[in-house]
């Protein structure tokens, strides 16, 4: 048993050929580096996986392969893979480091599952199942396990910290959709702030990278706004760095220059396809016909208000002010001109730092690069073509306090010019089919809000009962950082946060090194009940908290489906592990609630491919079932294995805000949504002597400064993180090519910081400094560039882990870099009130360490 | 005649590393050993920065300093230019490094295991395909290109005649292919793109060729 | 990754071949003058010893000593080919030339085939010292290597350091050797390392003003990493210490001077001659012509020679201090 925490011995059973052998066979797989799961082939010698190479068939990646998927194989042979279960002896904390016996597997089905009872059957909330994105994102398994553990319990929501928060928010409310993108192929110009696809960031890089480059090559011209020249400023164009949090500001003073200055702008459009026409009342709210309620608008032509659907209005006004029925309103796009007037360039200059000439000069390219009234013919149907487009998502343009409120300008670039799904322009990548609209046809709430377990979405209730304050974030997105908040304060916030975990289950997910404030991490985790977690090393999630370890199955040892294309496995797992949907259909079989898990697969599958709700069912057996339910009875598992499945290449569904739904939908240009919600919230929120901020409820584009943009001595800069795209989470690190790569990369392990303000600070290249921020402070390598806004600190994610076996301990003459969410405090003040993002960059000052 | 080449578009390459990542796989390269680097360097005062990201491995001189100054004939160039190492010729004077202008070979004084539990399995095939005391680098992945000849493929045109790196390029930065065929798709990257090499003043002949970057640096070879 | 593959070992081996040279061809001299055949052993003597340990040096450094008759092949091309064959041609000349100096060999007696033989060292073992110059020479990629004045600053380096050799005995006891000879070699010594300021100060001054990975390379020596060996241990004690104790035994000869005074121009202008090839590989190495690899060579401008290459230097060190010790109580007795 000791034997376990000291480095294992290299294990027998792998004999490997050391030439090239007649064995040698190619498989094909997809790879779970990130979420791309480019197809990929895996070469196979006498049973163990010796090379990954992108599989040519998969019309997304078109073969190719990144760093992290050539280097996936590293993951099979990690001589720290937990072999057995394992459970906690020794004290639980943040930095501990865990003591374990190695217990059998029947003790921990059984304990595992007699915890997760124990929580079900007290019908009380608790519970939380946390995975990690890349390797279970709508995974069946995962998913249907989750929905029948927690069944019609409450769960908490833990999760999510690096999304593009505002993105996502504003793709729900503009398109329909989870994420939107580019459509590449077609556009000739490119604005991307913030972490840029294609160029870096770790999820769904290759065919991203593909398309960029191409229409780079082609002449698409790519104008990047960050605080730091990472590889995306490198290549772009136009590099122009920004002060953290104010590319909104930048964006507000381009929709100027559009609807003021240049007076440009996709008029058609707005007219028919937008809220633009739709009057507005002095309450901000729509003026509605008073019999049918359907919005009205202005027929400028008739002089006469008409509802919006009416097929007599001969032209929509979209400026001016009227009277309607006594109520003086003007168009919600006059309101959208109004509220950008005062956002000038200049005025912009002063606040982000860009020249007011380059957003003046950006502004007019984009503009007229957008072609507006130009249309193209592609599959015999007519579209307006409009190869101009602004994408934004990304961990730093999208997730700041204030994110939607100052930010919704690069939405509304993109809306204003009339490229939201048209070819050339903005679409929609993941299509949510069940996000309707209201009766006129406009997204509204609650289908707006991002409902991940919750389904229908929480109704407001005082005092608030749940930790992540569903209650007072109607139209929130990933509301984990209010639960930390919350359940960390137990005694405040009404309580709400006065929950405990009961049961917690994890795989292939590290929060404790990715997520945020690890004071109020702990006092939660440590407070939690049960923890399970599978996992591949000992990290430091598990070195910390985890009561039982279980040993996990790396993606070479899996099945998965995704993306039309199976993931299968190459090799055996180097010990005796079980595929995950086993382990999970045996807990759930002792816990008592097979058949709920069943019942939830059964959700996937069609008849006659449903599963037997009583009997566990067998990986293999399920996933032939799975692929047969979705492709046919040819194409069950035997077929998947041997041809590896039927990507193919991404299209757009243009428009299908206006070809799919019935009525076709509107997009906005004023979120009315936000001062009818904000409105009813407010009122809630009186009722109950509930303090509260509505300024992020702002249906039009705004500027509210955060605590990055005034003084707060001595926190005199702003930190912020980055990802280079070899790597992606947390577990990249624990691979040694990649770990490798980094160390390499003169920016990566280093905090990167502007050389006149670190001679400022008497600091030299390669000094230890201290990174301090309000809730604590970290030892990191200098790094001085030019390369850097100089009141800007860039540290890369994910780094410095301090869990005992990984290869960072073996490889890393110190931890290199610095564990960025040392720094990043998570407090209310810091949650926009909105969507619930907590504000990704952290205030700090920096200073020379002692011995440097 | 067969000359191979390789170019290396710097308009698309996002030094991503993953031709880094590729090559160590492939090849089987332990730790500490590298044929294909990453060449980062940063120019210019803010906000006016240039960044250089350009892969660079043996550039397969066709008048190679290395295989003039090797006293044992270990390093020798074939016939279709790929210049290779005979590792049970070479002595380890380590010469051939010092003279090499792109510091494209490396001596490889023993193998280091990744982690501290000593050689994983995966170490220890790897270690079967390399000698220690001897100096190493790019060979082109001449290995897949004999292999992949020998079956009738066409290097630079079927994947498994063609280096990992070219194969690997998310971006599709790499062109790989007989600089001696005028219909090549490097051949048309050399005389119409104007795809060049790095130091041709040294008289070296490279193989490799660069498009040089949109937004070059001030000084240096970009 | 190992990008500086010549360091102390080979700065090692420069120097003891091309120090042999200069022993070796002074005593050489000598003997063809017909003057003080006990010098001219000494010198062949110091010769062989010197090449024998920098060819330990050598093998020791590579990868693959047991295969390192295989550098004989190359010599079309390969300037260590050449110099292979030259070293190993000097070294079994040296062998055979100190042979004539026993009597138990029966050609012992035979003059003019010692002087004959005693040309042809003298030639193999200028090809020597000129040889260690011409290896970095020919590469075009360094520019502080690629320029004529490097063979001609290692041949009179390798003269200097193997009249020091020579020198050192007597410096411990004037009277071993005749007081004329030591006198003139003194001199000799003074000049070569007045040429070698002159030299070293061309090629700075030249290079500080031409290609730019030619300049970052003199900055290396001047004010970089190797600054402190270049200043203290070339130009202080290389050059400067050496000069000024000569220009003091002059002073002092009337009044003899104290033994450690020329005992430590000697030991001085060794070490210099050490420094001075150290130096050359490190600078040489550390700044290549493909300018913008500044962050992947990033430190090993500080080349720092491993625990393995110190003790085995000092152990082949150690190994020659004491043969020479020993040879010369046994071949300088009165």
């Amino acid at each position: 048993m000791s034997s376990l925490v000291s480095p294992p011995k290299l294990f027998e059973v792998f004999k490997l050929q050391q030439t090239s052998s007649p064995s040698d066979t190619w498989i094909k797989s997809a790879c779970r580096m990130c979420p791309a799961f480019d197809a990929i082939r895996v070469l196979v010698r006498d049973g163990q996986p010796v090379r990954i190479e992108g599989e040519p068939n998969d019309p997304r990646s078109l073969g190719h392969i990144c760093a992290k998927g050539n280097s996936g194989i590293w993951l099979h042979y990690d001589p720290y893979r937990v072999k057995a279960p394992l459970k906690r002896t020794g004290p639980k904390g943040m930095y501990e480091l865990g003591k374990w016996v190695e217990i059998s597997w029947d003790e921990a089905y059984n304990t595992i599952a007699s915890k997760i009872s124990q929580v079900r059957a007290k019908g009380e909330d608790g519970i939380v199942m946390y995975s990690s994105y890349s390797a279970l994102p709508y995974s069946q398994t995962w998913a249907s396990f989750t929905s029948a553990a927690i069944g019609t319990n409450e769960n908490i929501h833990l999760g999510m910290n690096w999304c593009g928060h505002t993105a996502h928010y504003l793709s729900r409310v503009a398109h329909l959709g989870f994420t939107s993108v580019v459509d590449y192929d077609l556009c000739n110009y490119l604005i991307q702030p913030g972490r840029t696809h294609g160029m870096e960031g770790g999820a769904t890089f290759v065919p991203r990278a593909n398309k960029v480059a191409n229409a780079h090559a082609r002449g698409m011209k790519i104008v990047n706004f960050d605080p730091r020249m990472g590889a995306a400023g490198a290549k772009a164009d136009e590099w122009w760095p920004v002060l953290p949090g104010t590319d909104g500001a930048v964006a507000s003073a381009m929709l100027e220059v559009l609807l003021v200055e240049l007076q440009k702008y996709d008029v058609d459009f707005i007219k028919k396809n937008t809220n633009g026409p739709y009057l507005v009342g002095p309450d901000g709210l729509y003026v509605r016909d008073p019999s049918n309620k359907k919005p009205l608008v202005w027929d400028s032509v008739d002089k006469v208000a008409k509802t919006y659907d009416d097929k007599s209005v001969k032209d929509f006004a979209i400026l001016g002010s009227f009277n309607v029925n006594g109520v003086d309103c003007k168009p919600a796009f006059q309101l959208l001109k109004d509220a950008v007037t005062p956002m000038s360039p200049e005025w912009a200059e002063g606040v982000s730092g860009v020249p007011a000439q380059v957003i003046r000069r950006i502004a007019t390219e984009f503009v007229n690069a957008a072609q507006i009234g130009s249309t193209i013919t592609i599959d015999g149907k007519t579209l307006p073509f409009r190869p101009a487009a602004v994408e934004y998502y990304g961990g730093n343009a999208s997730n700041h306090l204030h994110g939607v409120a100052n930010g919704m300008s690069w939405e509304l670039l993109n809306t204003v010019v009339g490229n939201q799904d048209a070819p050339g322009g903005h679409c929609n990548d993941t299509i949510w089919p069940w996000l309707r609209g209201g009766p006129d046809g406009m997204i509204e709430h609650p289908a707006a809000s991002y409902t991940l377990v919750k389904s229908p979405p929480y109704k407001f209730v005082f005092p608030p009962q749940s930790p992540e304050l569903e209650e007072f974030f109607p139209l929130g997105d990933h509301l984990g950082a209010v639960a930390y908040v919350t359940m960390s304060d137990p005694t405040n916030y009404w309580g709400a946060g006065n929950k405990k975990i009961e049961f917690m289950m994890l795989h292939a997910t590290n929060p404790v090194l990715s997520m945020y404030d690890p004071p109020k991490m702990e006092r939660i985790w440590k407070d939690a009940e049960f923890i399970a977690y599978f996992c591949l090393t000992i990290d430091e999630s598990a070195e910390g908290f985890a009561d039982i370890i279980l040993p996990d199955r790396c993606y070479l040892e899996e099945y998965q489906i995704l993306n039309d294309w199976l993931m299968q496995p190459v090799a055996s797992p180097p010990a005796n592990i079980p595929f995950l949907h086993d382990a999970l259909s045996e807990i759930a079989s002792r816990a008592g609630f097979l058949k709920d898990y069943n019942t939830a697969l059964n959700a996937s599958l069609v008849d006659p491919y449903k599963v037997d709700v009583n009997s566990k069912v067998p990986t293999e057996d399920l996933f032939d079932r799975l692929l047969k339910s979705k492709y046919g009875a040819e194409k069950g598992l035997t077929w998947f294995k041997a041809n590896g499945g039927v990507k193919t290449a991404q299209k757009f569904t243009y428009q299908p805000w206006k070809f799919m739904l019935n009525p076709p939908r509107r997009l906005p240009v004023y979120v009315e949504m936000h001062v009818e919600v904000a409105k009813e919230l407010k009122k809630n929120m009186d009722a109950n002597g509930v303090k509260w901020d509505f300024s992020d409820y702002s249906p039009v584009p705004t500027w509210i400064p955060s605590h990055l943009h005034v003084d707060t001595p001595p926190y005199d800069l702003i930190a912020m993180a980055y990802l280079q795209s070899y790597h992606t989470y947390t577990w990249t690190n624990q691979v040694p090519t990649l770990a490798e790569i980094s160390l390499e990369d003169p920016y990566a392990s280093y905090v990167m910081i502007n050389t006149k303000t670190a001679e400022a600070r008497g600091i030299k290249d390669g000094d230890l400094i201290w990174v301090e921020s309000e809730i604590g402070k970290a030892k990191g390598r200098a790094r001085l560039t030019e390369a850097i806004h100089p009141r800007v600190v860039a540290i890369h994610r994910s780094m410095a882990g301090w869990a005992r076996n990984s290869i960072v301990k073996d490889l890393y003459r110190m931890n290199a870099g610095i564990a960025y969410q040392t720094l990043r405090p998570t407090k209310m003040e810091y949650i926009d009130k909105l969507t619930a993002t907590l504000e990704n960059c952290i205030k700090v000052k920096v200073y020379k360490a002692e011995g440097s | 005649m067969t000359r191979y080449a390789m170019v290396i578009d710097l308009t698309r390459c996002i030094g991503c590393t993953a031709c880094i990542a590729a090559c160590k796989m492939k090849n089987g390269l332990p730790k500490g050993v590298q044929w294909n680097n990453m060449v980062y360097d940063e120019q210019g005062t803010y906000p006016n920065v240039r960044r250089l990201l350009m892969p660079k491995a043996c550039q397969q001189c066709a008048d190679p300093p290395c295989v003039k100054v090797c006293p044992t004939g270990a390093s020798h160039k074939r016939a279709d230019g790929i210049v290779l190492v005979d590792y049970s010729k070479c002595i380890g004077c380590k010469y051939c490094i010092a003279v090499c202008p792109y510091d494209a070979r490396q001596f490889i004084p023993g193998l280091q295991p990744y982690y501290q539990s000593g050689l994983t399995p995966l170490e220890l095939t790897w270690q079967a395909q390399h000698q220690t005391g001897v100096v190493e680098k790019c060979t082109f992945c001449a290995d897949k290109i004999d292999a992949g000849v020998a079956q009738g493929l066409k290097p630079g045109v079927d994947r498994d005649a063609t280096p990992s790196c070219v194969i690997t390029c998310p971006t599709s930065a790499r062109i790989f292919g007989d600089l001696d065929d005028p219909k090549s798709a490097v051949s048309a990257f050399v005389n119409n793109r104007h795809a060049i090499p790095i130091l041709p003043e040294l008289g070296t002949n490279p193989s490799t060729f660069y498009i040089p970057p949109s937004r070059p640096a001030s000084k240096g070879v970009f | 990754m190992a990008i500086l593959p010549w360091g102390l070992m080979i700065a090692s081996y420069l120097f003891l071949g091309g120090a042999a040279g200069g022993a070796f061809l002074v005593g050489g001299l000598l003997d063809l003058q017909g003057k003080n055949s006990k010098l001219s052993k000494w010198g062949g003597y110091v010769g062989a010893l010197a090449i024998v340990v920098g060819l330990g040096f050598l093998l020791l450094d590579l990868g693959h000593p047991e295969r390192a008759f295989l550098a004989f092949v190359n010599v079309g091309s390969s300037v260590m080919t050449w110099g292979t064959w030259i070293i190993s041609a000097f070294a079994v000349v040296a062998v055979a030339y100190i042979s004539f100096y026993f009597g138990m060999f029966p050609w012992s007696k035979l003059v003019r085939a010692r002087k004959a033989l005693a040309a042809v060292g003298m030639v193999l073992a200028f090809a020597t010292m000129y040889y260690t110059g011409i290896l970095v020479g020919v590469a075009e990629s360094r520019p502080l290597w690629s320029q004529a004045a490097i063979p001609v600053l290692f041949t009179i380096s390798g003269a200097s350091a193997g009249i020091a050799m020579l020198l050192m005995p007597s410096a411990l006891s004037k009277k071993e050797v005749g007081d004329e000879e030591v006198h003139g070699l003194e001199r000799t010594d003074a000049l070569l390392i007045g040429a070698e300021v002159f030299v070293i100060a061309s090629i700075v001054f030249v290079l500080a003003n031409s290609t730019s990975a030619a300049a970052l390379s003199v900055q290396t020596l001047l004010t970089g990493d190797l600054s402190l060996l270049f200043w203290a241990g070339l130009v202080g004690v290389g050059l400067a210490l050496p000069l000024l104790l000569y220009a003091g035994t002059w002073t002092f000869r009337k009044h003899k001077a104290p033994t450690w005074v020329a005992f430590l121009a000697s030991f001085s202008v060794l070490v210099g001659g050490l420094t001075l090839r150290y130096v050359v590989l490190g600078a040489g190495q550390s700044y290549e012509m493909t300018q913008g690899l500044g962050f992947t060579v990033a430190g090993i401008a500080i080349y720092v020679p491993t625990m393995t290459e110190i003790t085995l230097a000092a152990g082949l060190f150690l190994v020659f201090a004491v043969a020479y010790a020993l040879g010369a109580r046994m071949l300088l007795r009165k």
